[in-house]
């Protein structure tokens, strides 16, 4: 399933004092089946474009399409757009809400007018999808880590069946071990087939990992699409935007005006400890 | 790196055996030593259910030990009155800064710990305005607390800790939830504190690169202190600090691994720090 966002404007309390464009005229595409990281510092307008992706916000300007629907017809249902692109929130344990963790993880499913066994069966697939044990199902959720209530909220969009998944900063709080296994989630999930993953961060250590494309938002336009590789190689415009360069990015950066020689965008200590070697021991392929 | 006015010979606090055990029955704490030094900048780390929270709430008396004894500037809290006083020494930061805000204007928001203790007004004034400027929020003084970013809350959240004039405050992951931009600002402000107030920070963070700007870590694990140093000799143990949940800087993990193709590189924590070592080795 493709996005196509199309001129995008969008306005925040348009005439008052606080009016904010926060999107100004964003154009991009996504194709089905892509992993892309989206990302900018606070107020960069990324939540805000990932929310017209389901349309929870419409352009004050421009179009979004999502497999070529124009969310703006008045005859494209948004109830079934919002079942094929499902969009998890910053902090989503907030919203668990239900007796069980299999109640809430089924409460979307159950409004799906489907039979008890649909239910279930979409509930063990979306817990194991996110590593929830089916010991688990029967606690409250309030009983779970904070980790593992993040999981759950995210198992009750996975179990809608969504073609696109947009999860927004899925990893923010979490200690360094709860980042690598929600990540790694992301990354399987994505690699199971079949779906669009977007994730929205605003670590660039995270989207350099996982996503094969990273679009930059800066002040409510695209600044950069393209490459992990591609994008690292504007080390300066990202500082310039408040986003942090991965270290071994940065490190590449430096040396190379030192007169190494680091092919380009290398940002994984592996590759650079290889680089560096090559520069050291006088065996420079650059 | 920073080397905050750390004076070892003079303890401000002193946690001796130190036990934890929630009414559920859930040992948080195990037992735990150390003591912290005036001036000291210490880092503490540890994964989630490590202990580490729990730990800063033992110092700051919100909880007081099941066993074993912590004492704040020579206080030990055994009771409400006595608890109050060691937050009187010892101020505390937390995690979210929308549920440390209580009031609509700024400035009130700073005021209000002072009005509690019963401050004059003329002092709340002066306290409250210098507390502003130390976080560098001066210009948000009559604005409401809601328009600003998590960064800037959070800088109100502190200079409403720091009218009070603690000598120590506990930060409890206060960083956690703000962007790269909003946790460099902080960072900012809390140095500065340490290196020209004086003030002992205790830094609870997830954030390795923030530990990496201590005196000295300290890493819980399962409710003990799995390990203590600088940050250098903590950090450079790679594979123990994966073992406990958490990530060494990339910096320290690169050295390792150009140590491995043979290439002799000094310790090293930071890119500049990396930067320089590596062009000495190629001249």
């Amino acid at each position: 399933m493709s996005i196509e966002v199309v001129n995008a404007t969008y306005i925040y309390m348009p005439g008052t004092p606080f009016e904010l464009k926060a999107l100004d005229g964003v154009s991009l595409r996504i194709e089905d089946g892509e992993f892309v990281g989206l990302i900018g510092h606070t107020g960069s307008g990324k939540s805000t474009l990932a929310q017209h992706f389901n349309a929870l916000l419409k352009p004050s300007l421009g179009s979004v399409y999502v497999n070529a629907l124009n969310l703006n017809d008045k005859d494209t249902s948004l109830k079934q757009v919002r079942r094929e692109v499902g969009l998890v929130f910053q902090y989503p344990e907030y919203q668990l809400f239900e007796e069980t963790v299999r109640k809430d993880i089924a409460f979307g499913p159950a409004n799906l007018g489907l039979s008890e066994e649909q239910i279930e069966a979409r509930v063990l697939e979306a817990a194991q999808i996110v590593g929830i044990p089916e010991d688990m199902l029967d606690k409250s959720p309030f009983e779970l880590s904070g980790g593992q209530k993040r999981r759950v909220a995210i198992a009750g969009v996975i179990a809608m069946r969504p073609q696109v998944l947009v999860l927004d900063e899925p990893a923010a709080g979490l200690d360094p071990r709860g980042r690598t296994e929600m990540l790694e989630m992301v990354r399987n999930y994505h690699a199971r087939g079949g779906v669009t993953v977007i994730m929205v961060s605003h670590s660039m250590d995270d989207v350099a990992r996982l996503c094969s494309r990273i679009i930059v938002m800066n002040r409510g336009v695209v600044a950069l699409d393209g490459t992990p590789r591609e994008v690292f190689a504007h080390g300066d415009e990202l500082k310039a935007m408040g986003l942090g360069v991965p270290a071994c990015a940065e490190l590449s950066n430096r040396l190379r005006q030192k007169g190494f020689c680091i092919p380009d965008g290398v940002f994984s200590p592996d590759e650079l400890a290889e680089a560096i070697r090559n520069n050291l021991k006088g065996d420079c392929h650059a | 790196m920073i080397y905050s006015v750390m004076d070892k010979k003079n303890v401000v606090i002193r946690t001796d055996n130190v036990k934890y055990a929630y009414e559920d029955g859930h040992d948080a704490v195990r037992g735990v030593s150390f003591e912290v030094y005036k001036g000291e900048f210490l880092a503490i780390l540890g994964h989630n259910g490590s202990g580490k929270s729990t730990l800063a709430k033992l110092i700051n008396a919100l909880f007081l030990p099941s066993e074993g004894e912590i004492s704040v500037n020579g206080i030990v809290a055994k009771n409400e009155d006595e608890a109050f006083e060691v937050r009187r020494h010892c101020g505390m930061v937390f995690q979210n800064p929308d549920n440390q805000i209580v009031a609509t204007v700024v400035e009130e928001d700073v005021a209000f710990g002072l009005e509690n203790m019963g401050v004059s007004s003329e002092e709340i004034r002066i306290r409250v305005d210098a507390a502003l400027k130390n976080v560098g929020m001066e210009k948000f003084a009559m604005s409401a607390p809601h328009m600003l970013s998590g960064g800037q809350k959070q800088r109100v959240a502190i200079a409403g800790v720091i009218a009070m004039r603690p000598d120590i405050i506990v930060f409890d992951e206060a960083t956690a939830m703000l962007d790269p931009s909003g946790r460099a600002e902080v960072m900012r402000v809390v140095q500065d504190l340490n290196q020209n107030s004086g003030v002992t920070v205790i830094w609870i963070t997830h954030f390795m690169e923030e530990a990496a700007l201590a005196d000295r870590v300290l890493v819980m694990d399962a409710g003990l202190i799995a390990m203590e140093g600088t940050p250098m000799q903590v950090f450079s143990q790679v594979d123990t600090i994966r073992n406990l949940g958490l990530e060494a800087p990339e910096m320290i993990i690169l050295a390792n691994k150009l140590r491995a193709h043979g290439i002799d590189v000094k310790d090293v924590m930071t890119v500049d720090e990396m930067a320089v070592e590596l062009c000495r080795l190629k001249s």
